[in-house]
């Protein structure tokens, strides 16, 4: 059979030959086959298949000639040497964690103490990697023979009792602390003794001779050359100096003088030394225990009129400060200890204030940083108050010192007079607070009338609620609470107390100074005192509340009190209220934030948190602002004091700014 | 726990029925009466305790009745939530490392003394490595002294604080948690020192060779 054979379905065939010819290079014996040979189309494909391979092959020749050669096998080395490296220092990262949670649960797995998940996953992993099997056998091997070791050592037996030795030791201890007490003691009596001998003799010291000398030989007056004031004190207020002295009072430059300064430092260090010893013997004897003791000392002996200047307390107020003369009265306490180191150290702390009384311009710094009372006697305070033509504000300030029952009286009058005054409505209800003999519904219609005269302020809320906690009123006192909550700020009036104390001082016939001075010291101490009775009041209730399990009730006292706190911040006008506003929200924050980790909601505590942090930046503010104001007091300028006295009596000490900061 | 409450009304329980805790809280409140049960049921362990760190048993006796007057001193302090035991070693410890440092020895410096007092005679039977030696032919008794004493070699040659882990889970057999209260540490942090002191004494083993021939 000759002749041309056109494209068809065996062409087909004989290219699928054709393709698998040319891969195994049997292109000869295909080439020759009788559809080849016969059919030219395929003929002239497989020519030029055969002309493409021989073109590639040409090409790849060229390539090789022609592109650089590249050893990439070092290349490969170092990196696989970097991630061996890489792993070494992995692993060495991971030695040096103390805890590893892969070797924990083989730990586990091999003391068989693993869980059944865990034990799975061990097993699957000995499963997947025979080098780890080995090396947990080996290990279990190991643990293995330590544990045997262990069981087969013989440990050393106790053979004698050890009791009876033990036993005598603790009592050779019990009197080896005895002996240290009774020494403690003795010391403290023994220093006792001596600042009895050194007060007295304080007492006669007259240096008024070389303060003079001192004056006439310097220049301190300012630049127009004024002379100085010289503070003479009325003779019913003065010291207890005797008559002499009474003449000589020191100048305003007491800087000057070294003998008092040396006196009042050697005082200063016995009262020290005795505070430490009475803290360290006797921790449980708190600030409220010592204020009781004194206050039943005062009771007994606030008809004792002399030329002291004398600390008789108001009725309402806990006074720190006692007569030197109370160190004779022995103060019996419940546990009988420590009578006489309380003694000392009251009757030192007295005899200090007294010399800076002496001098109070001169040392107003000192006097401030103290916080010194400002009082009269309740015979004084009536002598006052039957003067004509006496100040509102005077009588007021007079008030303060009378007798609580005799108060209420002439408080009554005055609201008579002027219903709509808020401020005779608080000293009403601090007045009926402190009587026995009064019903609950007074005080409350007292507080209603304050608040509805005072809407804004939170005070009269918080009193109300501590008084119906007190008279076991749970639900009202909440109402209270919520109300508190929904006032905006806080006032204690504590300014118009002050300035009512300088007015009857003034009255009394105080040097004006002086009357200043002392109502500036004394400016917002009570205050601050009946808060904080109110507030531990209010977070004992609280915990109370938290030890039942109502947390809810507890809480909304916390945050009150918080708020409370902040409200003193953002309104009062004195640093020192307001730093006391900020620890009683921390106060409040803290058991806020235990009753939430208690409770174990958590997710509630950041806020907190956050607000603690600033409380602790704003506290350190104002106690920088604090020191700066009684700064202001350490200047040889009289003038300078009373600028910035008059200043604080009617605006607080918040806005005051030094020379240098304004 | 805290048991205290039902005992401060002064009933008459023996005091050996009582937890540790509720006896601590006895002596915090005065009764020295469970001092005394808590040195009866104590002594020994903590005379042992003690003679892991001193070597000496003059030494270790003296070291349990201070360990007691501290626990005494320290009553007021216990907290009723953590157990007596780690406490009470605990401070046993750190009696015992300051006597040390007082005498500059170093605990656990050799574990010869360890070596010394074996009693083969207690061993029990084992999986594998260590078997009961009455049961073992003389051969085969051999192989397992000469295997211990490469293991007691490679021991001696740990770090302090890595035979101190060894000494108190293998020779008090103490649990993990309990080692790392005594240790004021972790029980995770103990079991992975335990798994690298295992580990690093097959690696030492292995390379010695000799361990399996």
């Amino acid at each position: 059979m000759s002749g041309k054979i056109s494209m068809n379905n065996d062409c087909e065939k004989y290219r699928e030959q054709l393709y698998y010819g040319i891969i195994s290079e049997e292109i000869n014996e295909i080439f020759y086959s009788e559809h080849i040979d016969k059919c030219a189309e395929c003929k002239n494909f497989v020519e030029k298949i055969k002309e493409m391979q021989n073109n590639l092959i040409t090409i790849g020749e060229n390539l090789q000639k022609t592109l650089p050669k590249i050893d990439i096998k070092e290349t490969i080395f170092t990196e696989i040497s970097k991630v061996k490296n890489g792993e070494q220092v992995i692993r060495n990262a991971i030695d040096k964690e103390d805890v590893i949670p892969e070797f924990v649960e083989w730990n586990l797995y091999i003391e068989e103490e693993v869980n059944d998940v865990s034990r799975y996953r061990c097993e699957l992993k000995l499963e997947h990697s025979l080098l780890l099997r080995d090396e947990i056998e080996q290990i279990c091997q190991i643990h293995q023979s330590l544990n045997n070791i262990g069981s087969t050592w013989e440990a050393p037996v106790l053979d004698t009792d050890l009791l009876p030795s033990i036993l005598e030791k603790i009592n050779h201890y019990k009197e080896k602390q005895e002996e240290k007490i009774k020494s403690i003691e003795k010391l403290e009596e023994e220093l006792f003794e001596l600042s009895s001998a050194i007060t007295p003799a304080l007492n006669d010291v007259d240096i008024s001779a070389q303060v003079a000398k001192k004056i006439k030989g310097k220049d301190y007056l300012t630049k127009n050359k004024e002379k100085p004031k010289i503070f003479k004190l009325k003779s019913n207020i003065t010291s207890n100096r005797n008559e002499k002295s009474k003449d000589k009072i020191a100048t305003k430059h007491a800087s000057y003088n070294y003998v008092i300064p040396l006196a009042i430092a050697a005082v200063l260090v016995l009262t020290l030394l005795g505070v430490f010893i009475n803290f360290s013997l006797n921790q449980d004897l708190t600030n409220r225990q010592i204020d009781t003791a004194t206050n039943s000392n005062i009771k007994e002996n606030n008809t004792i009129r002399n030329d002291t200047y004398k600390t008789t307390q108001p009725f309402y107020q806990i006074d720190s400060e006692s007569n030197s003369q109370n160190k004779q009265i022995a103060i019996k306490m419940d546990n009988g200890k420590s009578t006489h180191r309380k003694n000392y150290v009251e009757g030192a702390l007295s005899v200090w204030t007294n010399q800076l009384k002496e001098n109070a311009l001169a040392n107003a710094g000192k006097l401030m940083r103290m916080g010194v009372w400002a009082t009269l006697s309740p015979e004084e305070a009536r002598e006052l108050l039957q003067q004509s033509g006496l100040s509102p504000e005077a009588v007021l300030g007079a008030v303060q010192f009378l007798p609580p029952d005799e108060a209420r009286v002439v408080l009554q009058a005055a609201i008579d007079n002027n219903p709509n005054d808020a401020y005779l409505r608080y000293a009403m209800v601090q007045t009926l607070m402190k009587l026995d003999n009064v019903s609950n519904d007074d005080i409350y219609n007292h507080l209603t009338e304050w608040s509805q005269l005072d809407p804004s302020n939170a005070l009269p809320h918080f009193i109300e609620a501590e008084l119906y906690m007190k008279n076991g009123l749970p639900d009202k006192a909440i109402n209270c609470i919520t109300d508190a909550n929904s006032a905006t700020n806080y006032n204690s009036y504590s300014t118009i107390t002050a300035k009512a104390y300088m007015e009857a001082l003034l009255a009394k016939g105080v040097d004006p100074e002086m009357a200043k001075l002392l109502a500036s010291a004394s400016l917002g101490l009570r205050e601050s005192q009946d808060l904080e009775n109110m507030v531990q009041t209010l977070l004992d209730y609280g915990k109370y509340y938290e030890d039942i399990g109502d947390y809810e009730t507890a809480l909304l006292i916390y945050e009150a009190l918080k708020n409370l706190g902040v409200k003193i911040d953002t309104s009062s006008t004195l640093i020192q209220e307001r730093i006391a506003g900020l620890e009683y929200a921390q106060k409040a924050v803290n058991a806020m934030l235990r009753i939430l980790s208690s409770t174990n909601t958590l997710s509630d505590t950041q806020s907190l948190i956050d607000f603690t942090q600033t409380l602790n930046e704003m506290m350190t503010n104002y106690n920088l602002a604090l020191n700066n104001f009684y700064k202001l007091f350490d200047t040889d300028n009289p003038a300078l004091i009373l600028d910035v006295l008059n200043t604080y009596l009617t605006n607080g000490n918040v806005t005051i700014k030094s020379t240098n900061q304004q | 726990m805290n048991n205290s409450l039902q005992f401060m009304d002064g009933d008459k329980t023996p005091r050996s029925s009582y937890s540790d805790e509720a006896l601590m809280t006895l002596l915090a409140h005065g009764e020295e009466t469970a001092l005394i049960e808590l040195v009866q049921r104590y002594q020994n362990e903590v005379f042992r305790f003690c003679y892991h760190y001193l070597r000496d048993i003059e030494m270790a006796k003296d070291a349990v009745q201070e360990v007691f007057l501290r626990l005494y001193i320290a009553r007021d302090r216990y907290n009723s939530e953590k157990r007596l035991k780690p406490w009470l070693l605990c401070i046993a410890r750190n009696l015992c490392l300051n006597e040390l440092k007082r005498q500059k020895l170093i605990h656990f410096e050799t574990f010869d003394s360890y070596i010394e007092n074996q009693n083969y005679e207690q061993s029990e039977p084992t999986k594998q490595g260590f078997e009961n030696q009455k049961s073992l032919t003389p051969f085969e008794k051999l192989v397992i002294e000469e295997r211990q004493k490469i293991l007691w070699d490679e021991l001696n040659k740990l770090p302090e604080d890595a035979r101190e882990v060894i000494v108190l889970r293998y020779f008090e057999k103490m649990h993990a948690r309990d080692i790392a209260e005594i240790l004021d540490t972790t029980e995770g942090a103990v079991r992975t020192k335990l798994h690298r002191i295992l580990k690093y004494l097959k690696d030492r083993l292995d390379e010695r060779k000799d361990f399996d021939e």
